[in-house]
C-alpha cells in the first residue's frame, strides 16, 4: 500500500512528506528518520525516481551561492525557490521583449511596403490607354511612314534576312 | 559575438529591405526603364493635339487583326534597324522623303544580292533567295545534328514572316555558340565576356553584324579560328574578303590549310574532300562539329 496519492504517472506527496524528502536531501534528518525514509524509498519505486529528480534538480542549485555549504541554513530552499522563480519571470520577460521586438519590425516593414506600393511612379498617374501609347509612343509616331513604305521595308527586312544567311550557299551573285 | 544577423530586428530589417527592393520592380513596364522615361518625357511635352493622334493610331493600331498588328511591327523592327545603322542614320526628323532615299539604297543594295536574271523583280528574287539559303541552313543544321528533319520541315512551312523570324533566332543561337567557343580559348584575349551578355540581349540580324567583324579577325569563328593559325598575309586577305563578302575568295584561301587541319586530324579521304566542297558557313560549323568530337575523344580515356 503506497504511503501517498498516485495522480498520473507520478506520485503525490504531502507537504509533510515533501519536506521529510528534502531534509532527507538536505540531510538533515537523525539517524532514526533517515531510515525510515530508506525504507520508503525501498518500497516505492516511484517516489525513487522523484527523489532521483530533486536530487539532479539539487546538484543544479548547487550553482547557486549558498549561505553555508556544509550545513545550508532553513531557508536556503525558499531562497534559491525565490530566485528560479524570479530568474523565470525575468527570462519570460525576455522572451516577450524579443517578440515585440519582431512585431514592431514586422509592422515596419508592412509600412514601408504599403508607403513604397502608393508612392506615385511617373507612369502610375497615365491611363492604362496612356502606358500603352507611351510603351509603342516610337511606332506610333511611324505610324504613317510604315504604311506607306511597306514594301519597301518589307524589302529592307528581307534583305537583312538575306544577307544574316550570306556563306549558307556556293551562290555567284555578280 | 553575436553575428548581426542573429539579432531579430536586424535580420527582419534585412528581409525587408531585399523584399522592398523587389518589389520596386513591380508594374515598371516591359519597354526598358531608361527607353520608357524618354518616351514618356516626350508624351508629356506634347500638346493636346498630338496626343489626340497618337491616341487615334493607338486605336486603329489596336482595331487591326493580329496578322495586320504583326506585319506593322516587323515592319517597324526594321525601320528602327535602320535608323541604328550608322552608316543610314536617318535626320532626326524621319521625313517620308529622308525615309524615301534611304530604302531607294536599300533596294540597290538588294540588286547587287541577286543573280542578274531576275533583276526586274527584286522584291521577289530577294525574297527567293533568302528561302534558298534559309533551306540550305537548316538542312546543315540537320546534318549537324542540331535539329531533327521534322522541325526543318515544320519550319518550311511556316508563312515568310515567321520562317525568317524563327530562322533567324536558330542563326542567332548557333553563331553565340560558336562565339563562346571562340571565348574558350581565346589565347590571344581578343575575345570579350561581355560581347557575349550583350550579344544574348541584341536580335538576331543585329549579332550577324557584331560577329562580322570578329570573323575576319580570325578567318572563322569557333575552335577552327583558332587551330587553323594562317600567315598574316593570308589573314589579311581572307579578311578583306570576308569585308567585301566575297565567300568564294574566303574559301580559296582558306582550303589549303583547312585541307592539312583534316588531314592531320586522321579523317577519311572522303570526308576532307566532301568537307571541302561546303560553303563558307557550312564549313565553319562542320569544322567547330569535327574539332569538338576530335577533343572529346582524346578526354576519352583508353579502354586498354
Amino acid at each position: 500500500m503506497p504511503d501517498h496519492e498516485r495522480i498520473g504517472d507520478g506520485p503525490v506527496l504531502s507537504e509533510a512528506q515533501e519536506q521529510q524528502l528534502l531534509a532527507y536531501l538536505d540531510d538533515r534528518l537523525s539517524p532514526d528518520e533517515r531510515s525510515g525514509v530508506d525504507a520508503w524509498l525501498a518500497r516505492d519505486a516511484d517516489l525513487r525516481r522523484l527523489l532521483d529528480e530533486h536530487r539532479r534538480t539539487w546538484e543544479l542549485l548547487g550553482e547557486l551561492p549558498v549561505p553555508d555549504e556544509a550545513s545550508p541554513g532553513a531557508g536556503f530552499r525558499e531562497n534559491t525557490v525565490q530566485r528560479a522563480h524570479r530568474e523565470e519571470r525575468l527570462r519570460q520577460r525576455g522572451a516577450r521583449r524579443r517578440a515585440m521586438g519582431v512585431l514592431a519590425a514586422a509592422a515596419l516593414v508592412m509600412a514601408l511596403v504599403l508607403v513604397l506600393r502608393d508612392r506615385p511612379e511617373p507612369w502610375a498617374r497615365l491611363t492604362p490607354e496612356e502606358r500603352h501609347i507611351v510603351q509603342n509612343l516610337e511606332l506610333l509616331e511611324n505610324f504613317d511612314l510604315l504604311q506607306q513604305f511597306e514594301t519597301e521595308l518589307d524589302l529592307a527586312a528581307d534583305v537583312e534576312a538575306l544577307q544574316a544567311f550570306e556563306g549558307e550557299l556556293t551562290e555567284t551573285l555578280r | 559575438m553575436k553575428r548581426w544577423t542573429h539579432t531579430p530586428l536586424r535580420g527582419v530589417m534585412a528581409v525587408a529591405l531585399v523584399a522592398v527592393a523587389g518589389l520596386a520592380f513591380i508594374d515598371v513596364p516591359l519597354l526598358d526603364a531608361e527607353q520608357f522615361g524618354v518616351h514618356l518625357d516626350r508624351w508629356r511635352s506634347m500638346d493636346d493635339g498630338q496626343r489626340l493622334v497618337l491616341r487615334d493610331r493607338w486605336r486603329a493600331f489596336q482595331a487591326m487583326p493580329e496578322a495586320r498588328r504583326a506585319e506593322v511591327t516587323r515592319r517597324f523592327g526594321a525601320l528602327r534597324r535602320l535608323n541604328r545603322k550608322r552608316e543610314a542614320q536617318l535626320p532626326d526628323d524621319a521625313s517620308a522623303d529622308a525615309l524615301r532615299l534611304r530604302l531607294g539604297k536599300i533596294e540597290a543594295l538588294a540588286r547587287t544580292l541577286i543573280v542578274a536574271e531576275a533583276r526586274s523583280d527584286v522584291a521577289g528574287e530577294v525574297r527567293a533567295s533568302t528561302v534558298r539559303r534559309v533551306r540550305a541552313f537548316l538542312t546543315s543544321l540537320v546534318r549537324q545534328g542540331r535539329i531533327d528533319l521534322a522541325q526543318r520541315e515544320a519550319m518550311l512551312e511556316l508563312p515568310h514572316a515567321e520562317l525568317l523570324r524563327e530562322s533567324l533566332a536558330l542563326q542567332k543561337s548557333e553563331l553565340i555558340a560558336l562565339y563562346e567557343s571562340t571565348l574558350e580559348n581565346d589565347e590571344a584575349g581578343e575575345a570579350d565576356d561581355d560581347d557575349l551578355a550583350t550579344l544574348r540581349t541584341l536580335e538576331p540580324v543585329e549579332v550577324v553584324d557584331r560577329l562580322r567583324d570578329k570573323r575576319q579577325k580570325r578567318g572563322l569563328l569557333g575552335e577552327a579560328g583558332r587551330v587553323l593559325a594562317l600567315p598574316d598575309i593570308r589573314r589579311e586577305r581572307v579578311a578583306a574578303a570576308l569585308q567585301d563578302r566575297q565567300y568564294d575568295s574566303v574559301l580559296e584561301y582558306l582550303r589549303p590549310h583547312v585541307r592539312e587541319l583534316l588531314e592531320s586530324m586522321g579523317l577519311e579521304a572522303a570526308v576532307i574532300e566532301e568537307t571541302l566542297q561546303l560553303p563558307y558557313a557550312q564549313l565553319e560549323r562542320r569544322l567547330e562539329r569535327l574539332l569538338r568530337s576530335s577533343a572529346e575523344a582524346a578526354r576519352r580515356p583508353s579502354r586498354r
